[in-house]
């Protein structure tokens, strides 16, 4: 196996992980306030959370170039602080980071959305802060939705292509998995390279789902609903 | 009488037209050269333009056409070692240039190739599949900078040399070596020093006629086309070296 393509899984894998990492809190904040509250504005910003989710993906990683251009507001910012976004790993983990938060956003809220209320309000009435609340009742309840929502994100950036193909800058060792294969696929002659990234592919996706089982199964609230 | 109109509009067997399969960078050229050429001789012709590449896996595959212009020296000669094209009826008809180009937002002061470890970064087409690419690293190496601009991290890789150009226009890097033709076709882009020959394997257009065609002396006469006064002014109009 070339340096190329074992550099392009332990690539995919960080961008899989610091994806979920950066989408982790801002998508169940926002999962919560969606599911449990109305507010001005609600429609427009679920229209702009789902957004990366319809657009194709490198119509996002164009408005990715464009935000944090080193020519733009942010990026000019960020330049001078010494981070550059395009054509670095930062800029490929927000990529992927980009695509997956509708999907961790969608799943969890839908998983918020099926807590009963009385469980919360029970809570609340028995004296427990919003926040103990939050952390004691409902986010073991919704922990199935939360696995799934981050297992979803984590491998939608494992697969993610267009918007990373724009912020990438294609070398070796800045290559994430779908990025190797395409790159083989275009050179004459290397035919074994694309079969072999292409079979890695499909178990790491099958080992992220087995994960997700064992996770739901092992810490979920449904270990609870047995005592009842 | 609607039936003889009709009869007269089918035919066309008075028409003479052959299909031409052209590589990408030369479609502005070619595009000028079909209206010159099918005014001096009724020839019709019908262009394709495509990467050298998926142009010569269509041809392989059988595709129809009567003529093929590859960019790239390595897929004229697969398809004449498989006895697809005439080794016979080819030629070369036309070179590039390698250079090296700044945007114009951003200029770096940089004139030549020595200075090329000033740059912040420099944006070339994947040399492993883009034949400019390919040609950029022969360069890189030959002024001993390729091993130092990868391990400086200095350099990208896109997808196709029209990328790595766009990334110029864009200001996202500092520096892009493509060919000369492409840098001409935008003004957001000035030359900042030109790759000698002897850098680089010579950048060579080739033409060949497709063997089995049914149209061998239209093709032919295309062929001769390539070395009339009228082509090579088109050619160095657009900036292509004559061959």
């Amino acid at each position: 196996m070339l340096e190329s393509e074992i550099s392009a899984i332990y690539l995919s894998l960080l961008m899989g992980f610091l994806a979920v990492l950066l989408c982790l809190v801002p998508g169940v904040s926002l999962a919560w306030l969606l599911s449990r509250r109305n507010f001005p504005g609600k429609p427009v910003v679920e229209t702009v959370v789902f957004l990366p989710l319809v657009i194709p993906p490198v119509v996002t990683g164009f408005f990715l170039i464009r935000l944090f251009s080193r020519h733009s507001l942010i990026g000019g910012l960020l330049a001078d602080m010494g981070i550059r976004v395009v054509f670095s790993w930062a800029g490929m983990a927000l990529a992927a980071a980009v695509m997956g938060f509708p999907l961790l956003v969608r799943t969890m809220r839908g998983a918020l959305e099926n807590i009963n209320p009385r469980f919360e309000s029970a809570a609340r009435t028995l004296g427990c802060s919003p926040l103990r609340t939050f952390f004691t009742v409902t986010l073991p309840l919704a922990w199935p939705g939360i696995v799934a929502g981050s297992v979803l994100c984590f491998a939608r950036a494992l697969g993610e292509f267009g918007a990373t193909a724009m912020v990438s800058s294609g070398t070796l060792g800045n290559r994430t998995i779908p990025l190797e294969i395409f790159h083989h696929y275009q050179t004459p002659g290397h035919e074994a390279e694309v079969i072999r990234l292409v079979v890695i592919s499909l178990l790491l996706s099958a080992a992220a789902l087995a994960a997700s089982e064992m996770l739901i199964n092992r810490y979920g609230a449904s270990r609870y609903r047995s005592r009842h | 009488m609607l039936l003889v109109t009709c009869c007269g509009a089918g035919g066309r067997d008075g028409e003479r037209g052959i299909t031409v399969y052209v590589a990408a960078s030369m479609s502005d050229v070619f595009k000028e050269a079909a209206s010159v050429f099918t005014r001096e001789s009724g020839i019709d012709l019908g262009l394709e333009f495509a990467s050298s590449g998926s142009l010569a896996r269509k041809i392989e595959a059988g595709a129809p056409t009567d003529l093929f212009i590859s960019a790239n020296k390595k897929w004229i000669d697969y398809l004449d070692e498989r006895r697809i094209i005439s080794s016979v009826d080819r030629k070369i008809i036309a070179r590039n240039q390698l250079v090296c180009v700044e945007p114009v937002i951003e200029p770096t002061g940089i004139t030549a190739a020595q200075q090329l470890l000033r740059a912040q970064r420099i944006s070339i087409g994947d040399p492993e599949h883009v034949p400019a690419g390919a040609y950029a690293r022969e360069a890189l190496v030959h002024h001993g900078l390729w091993e130092a601009l990868n391990r400086q991290g200095k350099l990208v890789f896109a997808m196709t040399v029209r990328v790595a150009l766009a990334f110029v226009e864009q200001g996202e890097v500092s520096l892009g070596i493509v060919y000369k033709t492409d840098a001409l076709l935008t003004d957001k882009v000035k030359v900042a020093f030109n790759f000698a020959q002897e850098t680089h394997t010579p950048i060579t257009y080739h033409a060949s006629v497709v063997s089995g065609t049914k149209k061998v002396e239209d093709a032919r006469m295309f062929l001769e086309f390539f070395s009339s006064e009228a082509f090579h002014s088109i050619l160095l109009k657009r900036g292509f070296l004559l061959p």
